[in-house]
């Protein structure tokens, strides 16, 4: 019984991070009806970030994540600018090969550049786990679980509650009444995908503490979030968090009872199964998010 | 205030608009009726920048509007109620009145304006919790045109707003365009429901293909026979069932 | 659709097509014995590349669904052969048959699950079942080797005389030129002008009464065979595989190079395989760089020449002829 509870906490600890990092890849899908295959290279370089400011620069843990989210989200807003403009209204297959593109140089670059040596982000606390009511938890892992929750509960306040976010919103439902009451719908899809690169970048520099950081873990964060959001339902918000517990619990459950090295390839056959019963997932639409 | 001069707008290959000139006046109330697909939603896109002129001048209070983004001639004092409603259906009755007057945002007025609207549209009120979506279509264009009325426009471009409603709702509408003029905004409504069109206006424009063909004061043009026959013989016909 | 304007060809026309498509064939076979071993090689790379690149076409050209799981497939091919060939001692000819019709009916399978789905999910699942087979690969330890893999696959000798590059060169040439032809076949079917409407608009392909299912099945099983028949080449020529096989790297590059080439095109993936595998080769400096500039190129072509470089010809046509009139106004026609 202990045991079933200690790895429900640490799957919901996990979950939470899952969520967080598949939050950007359902918002600029549902919103932007983009898939970002990028999105990967985005957390990890949120995560990469992270590790040169606090390692190289030696600034504190909290601000540096907060410049990588910044430094991110530029990159991503230079990504929109740049070349997703272009093809804006495309057929999925032309922004996803576009994506593609993006994924191929943010992650080569950064391994050249860096090379493919796992680095440690030194976490900021105690190394000594927490003991709560018989559950044990590490408090790096503990602050990245209650910072995503937080995380997403300001990303939802901001769409709903905000100017800005409403703008948002009403731009992908429909672009042109957007035009026609003042929005500059340009510059709010480029804000839109920023954040989007925010947010992966913010689950990076969090995750980095718990795990490993190097230029391939782009592509492992990739799956985890396609995971999550076919779990959830691609474009839904709710679904993002639902799908990222799900996913969180099931593979901690795993681990446990079943094997360790199995622990990845559940999510796949969880993918497969849902798809075939509920081919738009828990909390997918048929129309687009927002 | 609103001057088109040798106006020229094409449209997928298409020659839309063809040499047209037009006016609005401060206060004015100008109708512009035609056929389906005689260029009158064009003539509008262009004026609300979506879509862009090919020759010709656009000038609003003396600026030129032809280069200008959508934003900024919104920002100008412009707003377009589109065809077809165009209402933001996932969000509520009050989000999308209240990002109306997104290019005043942080106004201290906007409590004030959305009172307003409210008292123009009580149903709005009653409503302002719901999403859009769950809206009537009468209910629908109230919140398209109350959207557009937040924006505090200078001039007001309606376009179609008795497409597909009831006579009743119609009538409505229609007194609370005269009202909003009364009020000193100027409005240039484009409609296929001429009879409607000429009561409230007070100057009309009829295109024909993308060209003005008939110009004047709305009473010249109800007792002129061939707009008689064109556009106001079969309107028992149309009133209420286009599309 | 699009209107494909050479549908008929003027026989003698064609006539020399044929003789001279059997003469370049003859030359490509005889060409190891000038070539040197790391042009033979590299071309022996490029040639495995296209015919991975065909098999993509497929549905990432033809039927236009974002496809980045390819590598799931030339994977399942590899691994295919080369479990039977140092397991159970089959030969190559035996080994490559096996690979091909294996992949297929995996394809079958993966294509049914995958194809229930359309655009982002299609997208999604297709990456996510190269991952599922990269994780299986690496941890079936007694069948796969695990992440070290299985090294000192066996090459053919054919009839005994040819060496065993050589007799994989002949058989990677025999193949190519077959499933080239059998592009050239399947795109002016009725299943090719199918797989076109689908693309342009699957619901209004639907409504004319097209099987989209079936027909998107379909493309997913023949890139499957390809794929495998490639993976089995890839197998044996270079001996050795491991789970790196199904990474996505190994997908992206083969969507980059149809997309370089030119999606839906016989030549697209031709151009774009011989690209993706020539310039880093040749380019020494530039093969560090390889992988960022790949995308690079993806993004530009993808952003301004989306039809590829098969299009180049006739874009550099319409750049001249439009010189020449001087730009026209848009429309001018009308009522």
């Amino acid at each position: 019984m202990g045991q079933l509870a200690q790895q429900l906490l640490n799957g919901v600890v996990m979950g939470g991070i899952y969520a967080l990092s598949a939050l950007g890849l359902t918002m600029v899908y549902g919103m932007m009806n983009i898939v970002n295959v990028a999105h990967g290279e985005l957390y990890m370089l949120g995560a990469l970030f992270t590790y040169y400011l606090t390692s190289t620069l030696g600034l504190p843990y909290l601000p540096s994540v907060l410049a990588a989210l910044v430094l991110v989200a530029l990159i991503g807003g230079a990504m929109e600018r740049s070349s997703l403009r272009r093809i804006r209204g495309q057929t999925m297959v032309v922004t996803t090969l576009v994506t593609l593109g993006w994924s191929l140089i943010l992650q080569n670059v950064s391994l050249i550049l860096t090379g493919g040596i796992p680095r440690y982000i030194t976490s900021p606390f105690p190394e000594t786990s927490l003991v709560l009511g018989g559950l044990q938890i590490a408090p790096s892992r503990l602050f990245a679980a209650l910072a995503a929750g937080a995380v997403i509960v300001l990303t939802h306040l901001f769409l709903q509650k905000t100017v800005l976010g409403n703008a948002m919103r009403a731009s992908f439902q429909d672009k042109d009444a957007a035009s026609l009451v003042g929005i500059n719908v340009g510059l709010i899809y480029m804000l839109t995908f920023a954040l989007g690169a925010a947010l992966a970048a913010l689950s990076g520099g969090l995750l980095g503490t718990i795990s490993y950081v190097d230029p391939s873990m782009g592509a492992k964060g990739l799956m985890k979030s396609f995971v999550v959001v076919t779990i959830g339902g691609m474009g839904s918000f709710i679904g993002a968090i639902f799908g990222g517990l799900i996913l969180g619990i099931v593979e901690a459950l795993a681990a446990a009872y079943i094997s360790s090295a199995y622990k990845d390839f559940i999510g796949f056959i969880m993918v497969v199964v849902i798809l075939l019963f509920l081919p738009s997932g828990l909390f997918g639409k048929r129309e687009r998010y927002a | 205030m609103l001057e088109l001069t040798n106006l020229d707008v094409f449209y997928g290959g298409i020659h839309a608009i063809r040499a047209v000139n037009l006016r609005v006046n401060e206060g004015e109330f100008v109708a512009l009726i035609g056929a389906n697909g005689a260029g009158k939603t064009t003539l509008l896109r262009t004026i609300s920048g979506l879509k862009r002129p090919g020759r010709g001048s656009l000038r609003f209070n003396g600026a030129e509007l032809s280069t200008l983004p959508p934003e900024k001639i919104v920002a100008l004092g412009i707003s377009h109620c589109p065809e077809g409603r165009h209402v933001w259906n996932h969000m509520t009755v009050r989000e999308n009145l209240m990002l109306g007057a997104y290019a005043r945002r942080g106004s201290r007025s906007l409590p004030k304006d959305l009172k307003r609207i409210y008292a123009i549209f009580p149903k709005l009120e009653e409503r302002q919790r719901q999403t859009a979506g769950t809206l009537s279509g009468g209910e629908q264009q109230m919140l398209a045109v109350g959207r557009a009325l937040m924006g505090a426009p200078k001039l007001l471009l309606l376009d179609e707003p008795s497409l597909g409603l009831a006579p009743v709702v119609v009538q409505e509408l229609a007194r609370v365009f005269s009202r909003i003029n009364l009020e000193g905004t100027s409005i240039l409504l484009v409609e296929q429901n001429a009879t409607m069109a000429l009561r409230l206006a007070s100057r009309t424009y009829v295109l024909e293909t993308g060209s003005v063909v008939k110009e004047g004061t709305s009473a010249d043009l109800v007792s002129d026979p061939s707009i008689r026959d064109a556009y106001l013989g079969g309107q028992s016909l149309r009133t209420g069932a286009a599309r | 659709m699009k209107p494909r304007a050479m549908n008929y060809v003027k026989p003698t026309r064609r006539r020399t097509g044929t003789i001279l498509s059997l003469a370049a064939l003859g030359l490509a076979a005889l060409a190891p014995n000038v070539l040197d071993s790391y042009t033979r090689h590299v071309l022996m790379l490029a040639m495995i590349n296209i015919i991975l690149g065909l098999g993509l076409n497929f549905t990432l050209g033809y039927v236009g669904q974002p496809n980045f799981g390819q590598a799931a497939l030339f994977g399942f091919g590899a691994y295919t052969s080369a479990i039977l060939a140092m397991k159970m001692h089959v030969s190559f000819l035996v080994s490559i048959v096996a690979a091909g019709l294996v992949t297929l009916m995996a394809g079958y399978v993966l294509g049914y699950i995958s194809l229930q789905l359309r655009g982002a999910y299609f997208c999604m699942v297709t990456i996510a079942l190269g991952q599922a087979l990269l994780l299986m690969a690496s941890n079936l330890l007694r069948l796969t080797g695990g992440p070290m893999g299985l090294a000192g696959i066996p090459g053919p000798k054919l009839a005994g005389l040819l060496s065993s590059t050589y007799s994989l060169w002949l058989v990677a040439l025999g193949l190519l030129a077959l499933m080239l032809l059998v592009t050239r076949l399947l795109e002016r079917s009725v299943m090719g002008r199918a797989w076109v409407a689908i693309r342009e608009s699957e619901t209004l392909a639907r409504s004319t009464g097209v099987d989209t299912f079936h027909y998107a099945l379909l493309a997913y099983v023949a890139g499957a065979l390809f794929a495998g028949l490639g993976g089995s080449l890839y197998a044996h020529y270079v001996g050795f595989v491991d789970p790196s096989i199904f990474a996505f790297s190994w997908s992206s590059m083969s969507v980059v190079a149809v997309v370089i080439g030119g999606r839906g095109t016989i030549w697209g993936p031709v151009i774009g395989g011989l690209l993706v595998t020539l310039l880093p080769e040749y380019l020494r400096v530039a093969a560090l760089w390889r992988l960022p500039m790949f995308g690079l190129v993806l993004i530009l072509i993808i952003t301004f020449m989306p039809d590829g470089l098969v299009a180049l010809p006739r874009l550099l046509a319409q750049v001249r002829s439009r010189g020449k009139t001087g730009v026209a106004l848009p429309g001018g026609g009308g009522d």
